[in-house]
This record gives structure tokens, C-alpha cells and sequence, in this order.
């Protein structure tokens, strides 16, 4: 069953939740938010795609770019908690540093934002792949 | 130093990724790809052993949860470089072997398996951390089940996988459990804290227990009796496997544990009966079963398991007189060994077969003169012949259990049992050269099936390894003074000279006995047959088998309903046992903590969907009713103003209500509930007892305040330390990010699990459920 009305939406939607997420992860730090939030709120505008315009297209269109992500997640966060160590200091110790962008503006860059990077696409990636998975045709 | 060292072990496993995905291309071009691996090794390596040949140390500190009192730091010292340089020069050896045995049929997954081995070995040698090293040990535990099982439709190549893994991985536990007493004994689980603690060590008398367990580690890795039969059982691994894995490094891991742990044990007083008694056992007992085995591969298992517990026996004696002259024994034994694993190889390309019972009647001489000359040299090394490096290595050992002994005659009941032992192997050396080689008629034409497309590096490799041998046994001088003792001169002759002692005696003796075992042998051969294994590391595996599809029966049969009570009641017990044992207070307090009126309505919301899951019909209902009951939290987390655990919870809850609508999809129409009225009774009351539990726990946890509550710290160096104004997220990625990162690995391997399981099922139950 296809409904017009739903896939406009859900078409307009998914834009707006993807800048959301990028929104949560980055300001995660000092806001509400995080990686874990941003992955779930784009897998649930994966959901919605999937609900719109039957798992199929989940299934070959978005899945397998989504689902490899997990892998690349994981060694991010493993690669950031290992910048530790390499550094002289424990495991998953993290570091800071700001950077003046024209000036005046202050961007203020850290290792644990990569870690959350790491979490997100691992949220990202595993939601895919159940969506995915368990979208197959009942036979 | 750290960053070479990443090099050195990360490097294999970097190539093993390159490996796999040039397959695409060909397998050759993963067998080139995978030559890089062990250059790279071998390179660093020789760097390395120029820097502590003459016995330096170098300790690479990496800290790592300094809070649980974990390192993983890395070491490089003699005995670590020296296995570096094995894995290397070996693996070099065996990858070129390879890539021309397997010709057109190479496989990336192959190579790939073999230099992940190889990365977990370094790991192993470079480690200074027990922990690390047991990682490592785990690692190399696996690939090698799975080089063991690559042909997987072969029954035999499944059982032996699966026997291989049981008993290295049960011994790899015992490691486990030993290294963690070691640490609780002695406070520390770095082998050079533990070196410097040791007199302090074995002073506690529960020192004893944890070296049992860390032994019975070594001892399964390298087959040692009565846990042997894993290692024939191997050899259904191809033949570079086998002589890389199982007769050059893996196997050799546990002498190399051993050798680590003799600085710290060695004056224990169960070192020196423990390391003797079984190392002697598994030199008789295998030595034994080599000469009666007919497969030349079944042969050469025996007599590595043999040889390796010379190792351990020589490890045993040297507990007095110290250890000097080890790497000569561990690099003679892993050269000659692994050609002669490699020209086994050779001889089943060139014969069609390895089986002694056929080519004892055939007269290969004529038509192979250089493989037979390279097989002669590696039996004559297995014989510790004269002339050769082998010998000067018989004769190390020889000497050491000639030292001051145990108890009066034991010297002379070593000596003896050595002989014999030595003889076994004289005798697996003859049936290796006369039986294969020696035969009474020349084999037929047709026998010849693809003579003339064996590749001859399947020669060469064996030759290179084998060339030590010779200048080692000529001309000793540079080659002995590097292995025996850094930084002296090896002044002695070739390997024949000398002096009429007693060490001459034994040799001779060995020598004589062996001749006459090989007569007998010839006579008896037919008769006696190949005799049946022991079944000792059978049975642990049948046992081990049993037990699992025991506990899945008795836990999973019977729908979920017994699997979450089974569930349910452990995590129950678990927690009154854990109090229990720490004695820690339980409390009853019964006040209630501070009051938000507003939040009596989620509250009732929560209970009433809860309770209406019992009464409504249907999956979907009651799926529904149960997201509304989590819904419900999502108010009470707005009301206690906490808006990460909101928005989480809404997301959460969406999410997995459309993933339980997708599964329901498969699942057939739900019928009615078979159970009986008490099973329900049952069930119902398990679900409430855990159900109060929980409650129980969740309500002392929200109202009794600690004097120093966490948050206050966290709230007070979150913004400082970690440059974050949200203290949840600053908790999830900085604080307890190592928690964070075991979650999200959790999730990797569920949604793996998930894909696994799905198609599995799919293929295994059919389309109806029903199984094919």
C-alpha cells in the first residue's frame, strides 16, 4: 500500500531529521544530544523511508551504504581511545584543542567528539542492518 | 620503540586486510600481498636483534586502565626477538612454500587467516603484560582452528578444527584464571614487576596453584601428554599450515610461556617435578606413537610433541643449573621440523600419496635424488646426527640433566629414559628416509600423476631452511655463539669431535637402539598397525560438547517462557549471591524520596499498560500496550528534567516497536497457550518475584543518598576537564567511555548475530519452519 501523502512527507523529512542528527552529534557535547541520540534519530527516518515506500527500498538502496558504516564506527571509536596510549596516557584518555576560525570564532575540537562519531555510525549501522534484515519478505 | 612495535605487530594484520581484499583480482595476488607480512617482520626483526642480542631489555610501558590496574605494556629482550625472528624467517619461507603449492587454487581468505596468525603470534612475544599476551595467545587459538577447518566440507577437517580448539582454548582458560590469581598474589600482571617480586611470590603457597593453571596453558598449546592427540588430530590443515602453525611457532608458544615464566617460578618447588614429569611422559609417550604411526604427517606431529617435551624437561633441569642454551634447542627443532613438513608436501605432490604403508613398497630413490638427499638431512636432524646443528642441540640437553638432581639415581633414570626417548626418534628418522625412499620395486608409471608441475620452490624453501643445519653442524663458531651464550666465542670443532665421555656414550647408545627399534618395527609393522590413539583430548572435547547441548536443552526447550525464568532466576541468584558474599547491608528503608506529585499520573499510566498486556488478545495489542508503558517513562524523565534520557527513551521505544512489527511479520499466528494451569501459576510468580526485585532495588537506589554522590564530581569536572557543559554525554563519551565503547560493541556483534541467525535460520528451517 503506497500513500502519496505519507511519501511527501516522509520525502521532506528525511533532509530535515538528517541536519538534525549532524545538529545533536556536534552540539551533543553541551546540549542535549550525543551520538547515540543523532544514530537514533536518523535510523528512525530510515524507519520512516522503510514504512513510506515498503522495505525494499531500505533494503537495496539504503542498507548496503548503511550497513558497512558499523565497522567503520567501531574502529573510529577504537582509534580515538587509542590516540591514549600512543600519547603516553591510558586508554580512551581524550584531548582538546581550539582552533581560531576568521579570528574571532572559537572552534573548539576534540577526540571524544570522533568517539562519538564512532557511536553514531555504529547506531546507524546496526539499525540498518536489523530494518534490513528483518524487512525480507515473510515467505 | 611503541611505534615500531605497532609496525611489527599490526603490520601482518594490515597485509591480512590487503590480502583480502586484492582476492578480487586473484588469489595470487593475495599470495604476493601476504610475502610483504613476514619481510616486514623479518626486517624489524634483525633491527631489533641487533639491539638486544646480547642480553639487553627494553620495556615499552602502554598504559591502559591504570584505574583496574591494567597495562599492556610491551617488552623486547633476547627471547622475544629470537620468536620475532622465527615467525618472520619462517613465515617467509612458508608464504613463498604456499603461494606455489596452492598454484592457481590460492585463496585470499588463506593468506589472510595465516598473517593474522602471524600478528597475534608477535603479539605474544613482544607482550610484557600477561594480559596482553593472553589476548594474543586467544587470537592465535583461533586462526589456527580455522586454518585447521578451512576445507569445512571435510568431516575430518571439522572434527579436528573443533578438538584443536577445544583443548587449546580449555588450556587457554586455565591461563586466564592463572594469570588473574597471579595478579591478585602479587599485585601486578607485567612480567617484569613479577621477575622483580618473585622470591616475595613464593613465599605465598598459593603461588603453586596459579603456576598449575598458568602451565596447564603451555601445556595444551604444545600438545604436551595427555593432551597430544590434539596435534595429529591438526593434521588435516594444509601442509604449509601444519608446518607453520603446528610444528614452527604456534605449537611453540607454550615453551615460550614457560620460558617466560622461568625467571619467576624456577625455585618453586613444583617447577622442577612438574615441567620433568610431563616433558619426559610426552617424549616416551609420543615419541612412541611416531614410531608406530604410517601417516608421514602423523609421524612428524608425534615427534613435534616429542621434541617439545624435551623443551619443557630441559626447562625442568634447568631449574638448577640455569637456563643456558634454549633458543638452540627451539631453533633447531623449528627449522629441521618445518622443512620436513614442507618436504612431506613435496613428496604427496610428487607420489600421490603420504602414507608409509604404500611407499614402503616402492623405490623413489632414482626418480627424486634431491628431494630424498633433502629428506635424508632433515631425518638425520631429527636423529641428531653428527655433523649437523641438531647434534650440538642433543648434546645441550644431554648435559643438562646430567647436573645435580632431584633425588639419588634419578640422574641415571633420566639418562635412561632420554635414550630410549632419543632412540624413538632415531627410529622415526629411519622410517622417514628408508621407509619412504628405500622401497623394494620402482613405483609404476602411472603412480607419477603430476610429476613435472611441481614448482621448484617446493624443493627450495626446505633446502634454505635446512642450510643452518649443515653450517651449524660444520662450522659452528658464529651461528652457536650467537644461540647459545651472547657475547662468547664457540670454539669447537665440527660435530663429531669428541672427547670420549658420557654424553658420547648416550648418543651412541640412542643411536644403536634406534637401528634396532627400526628392525623390529619392519618386522612387526603390519602387525601391530598404527594402534589407537589415547582419547584423553577426545573426551575432554566430547565432554566439553555434550555439556553445552546439554545446558541448551534443559534452558531453551520449552519456549521462552523457561529460557527468561532460566534468565531471570540466575541474574536473581547472581545478585543475593554477590551480596551475599561481599556481606553488603541491605537496606529497608521505606520512606519515599523527594516528592513530585505530578508524577503520580505517568506512574499509574505506566502500571495500567502494563497490566492490560495480560488481558488484551494479540501480538500487536500487546506490543502496543507495552510501548505505551515505556512512552510513559518518557514523562517521568521530562518531569525530573533530564532530556537526553527523554529523548533517548522516545527514540528507543520507536524504533524497537517498528522492529518487533517487522519481526512479527514472520512469526506464525499465535495459538493458544499450551501450558498447564501450575506452569502458568509458575511462570506467573518467577515474573513477579523479579518483578518486586527490580522495584525493590530501583527505589532504594533512587532514595538513599550517597555522603559524596558521583554526580557532584562528574557535574564538577565536566566542564574543566573534559570541556563539556552536558555531564551525560561528557559520561557516555569521556568518563566511562570504556563503557560506551563495550556497548557499542555489543551492538556490532547483535546486529551481526541478527543477520547471521535470520539467514541461517532461513536456510537451515527452510520456508515453513519445519527443518529440512
Amino acid at each position: 500500500m503506497r500513500s502519496l501523502l505519507l511519501q511527501r512527507i516522509s520525502d521532506g523529512v528525511l533532509p530535515i531529521t538528517a541536519l538534525f542528527a549532524v545538529y545533536l552529534l556536534l552540539y551533543g557535547h553541551n546540549r542535549p544530544g550525543g551520538g547515540f541520540i543523532a544514530g537514533l534519530v536518523t535510523a528512525s527516518a530510515l524507519i520512516l523511508q522503510a514504512i513510506t515506500y515498503g522495505p525494499r527500498r531500505v533494503r537495496e538502496n539504503l542498507a548496503p551504504v548503511f550497513r558497512p558504516v558499523f565497522g567503520v564506527g567501531l574502529t573510529l571509536a577504537l582509534l580515538a581511545g587509542l590516540s591514549g596510549p600512543f600519547s603516553g596516557d591510558p586508554f580512551l584518555t581524550h584531548y582538546h584543542t581550539e582552533v581560531a576560525l576568521f579570528g574571532a570564532a572559537q572552534l573548539s575540537l576534540s577526540t571524544a567528539l570522533l568517539f562519538d562519531l564512532g557511536v553514531y555510525l555504529v547506531v546507524v549501522g546496526a539499525t540498518a542492518t536489523a530494518v534490513s534484515v528483518f524487512s525480507e519478505e515473510p515467505e | 620503540m611503541l611505534i615500531w612495535l605497532a609496525f611489527l605487530i599490526g603490520g601482518p594484520f594490515f597485509f591480512a586486510a590487503v590480502a583480502l581484499l586484492v582476492a578480487r583480482w586473484g588469489g595470487q595476488w593475495s599470495g604476493r600481498v601476504a610475502l610483504l607480512a613476514p619481510a616486514l617482520v623479518t626486517g624489524l626483526g634483525l633491527w631489533l636483534w641487533a639491539e638486544v642480542s646480547e642480553g639487553a631489555r627494553v620495556l615499552v610501558p602502554l598504559p591502559w586502565f591504570p584505574t583496574l590496574g591494567l597495562s599492556a605494556s610491551l617488552r623486547v629482550d633476547r627471547w622475544g626477538v629470537f620468536f620475532v625472528l622465527l615467525v618472520g624467517l619462517i613465515g617467509l619461507g612458508v608464504v613463498q612454500y604456499a603461494r606455489h603449492y596452492f598454484g592457481l587454487s590460492c585463496r585470499g581468505s588463506f593468506f589472510a587467516l595465516l598473517l593474522s596468525f602471524m600478528g597475534s603470534m608477535l603479539g605474544i612475544v613482544l607482550a610484557d603484560s600477561l594480559l596482553l599476551l593472553f589476548v594474543f595467545w586467544e587470537l592465535t587459538t583461533v586462526t589456527s582452528a580455522l586454518l585447521i577447518g578451512f576445507e569445512f566440507q571435510e568431516k575430518d577437517a571439522r572434527k579436528g578444527a573443533v578438538l584443536a580448539f577445544l583443548v587449546t582454548s580449555g588450556g587457554g582458560l586455565c591461563l586466564l584464571a592463572g594469570l588473574v590469581l597471579l595478579a591478585l598474589l602479587a599485585g601486578s600482571a607485567d612480567l617484569s614487576t613479577l621477575e622483580a617480586r618473585s622470591s616475595a611470590l613464593l613465599a605465598v603457597p598459593a603461588h603453586t596453584a596459579a603456576l598449575v593453571l598458568l602451565l596447564l596453558g603451555a601445556f595444551t598449546k604444545s600438545a604436551q601428554f595427555p593432551f597430544t592427540e590434539w596435534l595429529p588430530g591438526a593434521m588435516t590443515a594444509a601442509t604449509p599450515v601444519s608446518a607453520y602453525l603446528h610444528s614452527a611457532t604456534m605449537v611453540k608458544a607454550g615453551v615460550f610461556l614457560v620460558g617466560r615464566l622461568f625467571p619467576i617460578f624456577s625455585q618453586s618447588p613444583l617447577w622442577e617435578p612438574l615441567l620433568i614429569s610431563v616433558g619426559m611422559a610426552t617424549f616416551l609417550i609420543a615419541g612412541s606413537r611416531a614410531v608406530r604411526s604410517f601417516d608421514l604427517k602423523q609421524i612428524l606431529a608425534y615427534s613435534t610433541a616429542a621434541y617439545l617435551g624435551l623443551i619443557f624437561a630441559f626447562y625442568g633441569y634447568a631449574a638448577r643449573a640455569g637456563a643456558q642454551g634454549e633458543i638452540l634447542l627451539v631453533a633447531n627443532h623449528a627449522l629441521y621440523k618445518s622443512a620436513l613438513f614442507l618436504l612431506v608436501g613435496w613428496l604427496e605432490k610428487a607420489t600421490g600419496t603420504r602414507d608409509l604403508r604404500i611407499l614402503l613398497e616402492e623405490r623413489w630413490l632414482k626418480k627424486e635424488p634431491w628431494g630424498a638427499l633433502l629428506f635424508a638431512i632433515g631425518a638425520a636432524a631429527l636423529a641428531g646426527a653428527p655433523l649437523l646443528l641438531s647434534f650440538f642441540a642433543k648434546e645441550k640437553f644431554f648435559q643438562s640433566l646430567l647436573t645435580e638432581n632431584l633425588f639419588p639415581y634419578a640422574t641415571l633414570l633420566s639418562g635412561t629414559l632420554a635414550v630410549i626417548a632419543s632412540a624413538l626418534a632415531v627410529t622415526a628418522a629411519l622410517k622417514l628416509v628408508v621407509g619412504t625412499f628405500f622401497g623394494p620395486k620402482e613405483p609404476s608409471e602411472k603412480r607419477e600423476f603430476i610429476k613435472g608441475h611441481i614448482p621448484r620452490w617446493l624443493l627450495i624453501v626446505p633446502a634454505l631452511l635446512l642450510l643452518p643445519q649443515l653450517v651449524g653442524g660444520i662450522a659452528p663458531g658464529w651461528l652457536l655463539s650467537t644461540f647459545l651464550a651472547p657475547g662468547t666465542q664457540w670454539s669447537r670443532g665440527p660435530a663429531f669431535w669428541h672427547e670420549v665421555n658420557i654424553d658420547l656414550l648416550m648418543g651412541l647408545s640412542s643411536y644403536t637402539l634406534g637401528l634396532v627399534l627400526y628392525a623390529v618395527w619392519r618386522r612387526l609393522a603390519y602387525r601391530t598397525g598404527a594402534g589407537s590413539p589415547y582419547q584423553t583430548p577426545e573426551k575432554i572435547a566430547n565432554l566439553a560438547l555434550g555439556f553445552s547441548s546439554w545446558l541448551g536443552q534443559k534452558v531453551q526447550a520449552g519456549g521462552h517462557p523457561r529460557f527468561l525464568s532460566v534468565l531471570f532466576l540466575s541474574a536473581l541468584a547472581a545478585l543475593l549471591l554477590g551480596a551475599f558474599l561481599t556481606r553488603s547491608p541491605i537496606p529497608l528503608l521505606l520512606s519515599t524520596g523527594p516528592d513530585l506529585y505530578l508524577a503520580w499520573f505517568p506512574a499509574l499510566a505506566i502500571a495500567a499498560a502494563a497490566l492490560s498486556i495480560l488481558f488484551v488478545p494479540g501480538r500487536i495489542p500487546r506490543l502496543i500496550m507495552l510501548s505505551l508503558s515505556g512512552y510513559g517513562l518518557v514523562v517521568f524523565y521530562s518531569l525530573f528534567r533530564a532530556p537526553d534520557l527523554a529523548l533517548t527513551q522516545i527514540l528507543v521505544e520507536t524504533v524497537s516497536l517498528v522492529l518487533f512489527l517487522l519481526i512479527f511479520r514472520h512469526m506464525p499466528p499465535i495459538g493458544k497457550d499450551a501450558r498447564s494451569r501450575p506452569k502458568k501459576v509458575l511462570h506467573g510468580v518467577i515474573a513477579l518475584v523479579v518483578g518486586v526485585v527490580m522495584a525493590f532495588l530501583a527505589w532504594q537506589s533512587g532514595i538513599i543518598t550517597a555522603p559524596q554522590p558521583d554526580g557532584a564530581e562528574h557535574l564538577a569536572r565536566a566542564s574543566s576537564e573534559a570541556r563539556g557543559q552536558n555531564v551525560v554525554n561528557v559520561l557516555l563519551v569521556d568518563f566511562r567511555a570504556a563503557d560506551t565503547l563495550g556497548e557499542i560493541t555489543v551492538l556490532v556483534i547483535a546486529a551481526l548475530g541478527v543477520t547471521a541467525l535470520f539467514r541461517a535460520g532461513r536456510l537451515f528451517f527452510g520456508k515453513k519452519g519445519a527443518p529440512k
